[in-house]
């Protein structure tokens, strides 16, 4: 073990102080992307009317335990050229992202004998329950993030920046899934489907805030990794499942120098 | 300790896989304008509660909250539950209703039934000693009353629905207010002799 620390030191080192930092000859790069975000604290849509459960239960105060399982992230890849300007301080990205925007409520594994109750038709003295292990719906958005960093540190091998972005995105498809506990449910599904009303907005856009670490040489193949702050959807219903909170996530690229 | 006994119940449901979330189970969703006692509902969440002289009596978890017993020409719905940590029961008692089934049970949709009625009788269990009550002022009232069904097969009725009434307990009077019910009945707890 400490046969390496005098090497990792010296590097440690050299990274931060050591030669000069090269100037970026190549004002130009290619981005290509990867990343996830999630939701903190969903909350059901109101659309969907689920019979409340509790595995405890006291005599005196609030009791609600057995609630679903919920789930939204957007996952994404894309391509987002960079402009480098202002001494290398700041740029400017804009590209093309593919979203793929996932939400569901679930009993927990698919599996075992647990199921929540949908109320999915009621007249003046009938209620119809279906049992339900899981709601979900995926909708594709394309979008066209714009992004503005800015770079305060810069060292041998990598630089810190923060930045903030904008997105704007159109819908390409949606689809809806209800997974029944009893498979001869099956033949309703549509039908709750299409009255309980599954349109995710046609739009999606969302504005947010990162810190990121850009390792690599200046001029040459870079690697990102930034870190999404809490930021929020502007549009909304992009779920027709879930009422999303803040969103927050992580993302990967790789900058290709061009010119 | 009553947290405890709870805490050890839900374990062993989940050590021998049993589904957590069951039409039976009771789910208490405090009322934040009436403390202590469940909120009003129609899912058939197997509760219910009122004020007994502003202490809350409501049902409990380890105890069927609700009879239906139907013999010769009386109907009578037995809510068992706890008051000041110990346990009650109220039986309401309706004459000249007698239901075949619990499926028969919508027939008290949208019904009240005046409580100082002659027909109709209020009977308090606590410990130990019965007792009939003498009302003077209240009513009983199944706001809504429905067929439950579920994965398309009949599964209970939804009884829900209000009571309240004056009357003498212990030589002094006694105002049970703010009562509300949201009860399931099927196979397990309706009785016909």
């Amino acid at each position: 073990m400490r046969l390496f620390l005098l090497p990792a030191f010296i590097l440690i080192v050299s990274t931060f102080t050591g030669y000069a930092v090269e100037p970026e000859t190549k004002k130009i790069s290619v981005n290509i992307e990867t990343g996830l975000f999630g939701s903190l604290d969903n909350s059901l849509d109101a659309r969907w009317q689920i019979r409340k459960s509790a595995w405890s239960h006291y005599d005196y105060g609030y009791s609600n335990y057995g609630a679903p399982y919920d789930n939204f992230q957007v996952s994404y890849f894309g391509v987002k050229p960079e402009y480098l300007f202002a001494n290398d301080k700041l740029s400017v990205s804009a590209g093309l992202r593919f979203l793929d925007v996932f939400s569901s409520i679930s009993s927990g594994s698919l599996t075992d004998n647990n199921a929540f109750y949908l109320l999915y038709n009621q007249s003046d003295n009938v209620t119809e329950y279906a049992r339900v292990k899981e709601i979900n719906q995926e909708s594709y958005y394309l979008s066209v993030p714009i992004e503005l960093t800015y770079i305060p540190w810069r060292f041998r091998y990598l630089s810190l920046y923060a930045k903030v972005g904008t997105e704007f995105g159109y819908l390409l498809n949606s689809t809806s899934d209800i997974v029944f506990m009893n498979s001869t449910m099956n033949v309703e599904k549509q039908s709750i489907l299409n009255n309980t009303g599954v349109s995710p907005n046609s739009r999606y856009s969302t504005f947010y805030s990162a810190l990121g670490v850009k390792f690599g040489k200046p001029n040459k193949v870079r690697y990102n990794v930034e870190i999404y702050l809490p930021s929020k959807l502007l549009s909304e219903n992009n779920s027709s499942i879930l009422k999303m909170g803040a969103l927050t996530g992580f993302s990967l690229s790789v900058s290709i120098p061009v010119k | 300790m009553r947290n405890l006994k709870i805490y050890i119940v839900a374990l062993a449901l989940l050590l021998t896989g049993c589904s957590i979330n069951s039409l039976n189970d009771s789910t208490f969703i405090e009322d934040r304008n009436n403390p202590g006692l469940p909120e009003y509902s129609e899912w058939g969440f197997n509760t219910f509660g009122a004020y007994i002289d502003r202490s809350a009596y409501v049902s409990a978890y380890d105890v069927m909250p609700a009879k239906i017993i139907v013999s010769a020409d009386t109907f009578q719905l037995r809510l068992n539950g706890q008051w000041k940590g110990s346990p009650l029961t109220l039986k309401f008692s309706l004459k000249g209703y007698n239901p075949t089934n619990y499926s028969s049970l919508t027939s008290l949709n949208d019904s009240r039934f005046n409580l100082v009625d002659k027909n109709y009788k209020v009977t308090m269990i606590y410990l130990g000693n019965t007792q009939v009550l003498n009302v003077y002022e209240g009513e009983l009232y199944f706001k809504r009353v429905q067929l439950l069904y579920v994965d398309k097969e009949s599964t209970e009725t939804i009884l829900s629905g209000t009571f309240m009434f004056k009357t003498h307990f212990a030589d002094e009077p006694v105002t049970i207010s703010s009562g509300r019910f949201d009860l399931g009945i099927g196979f397990d707890n309706f009785y016909k002799f």
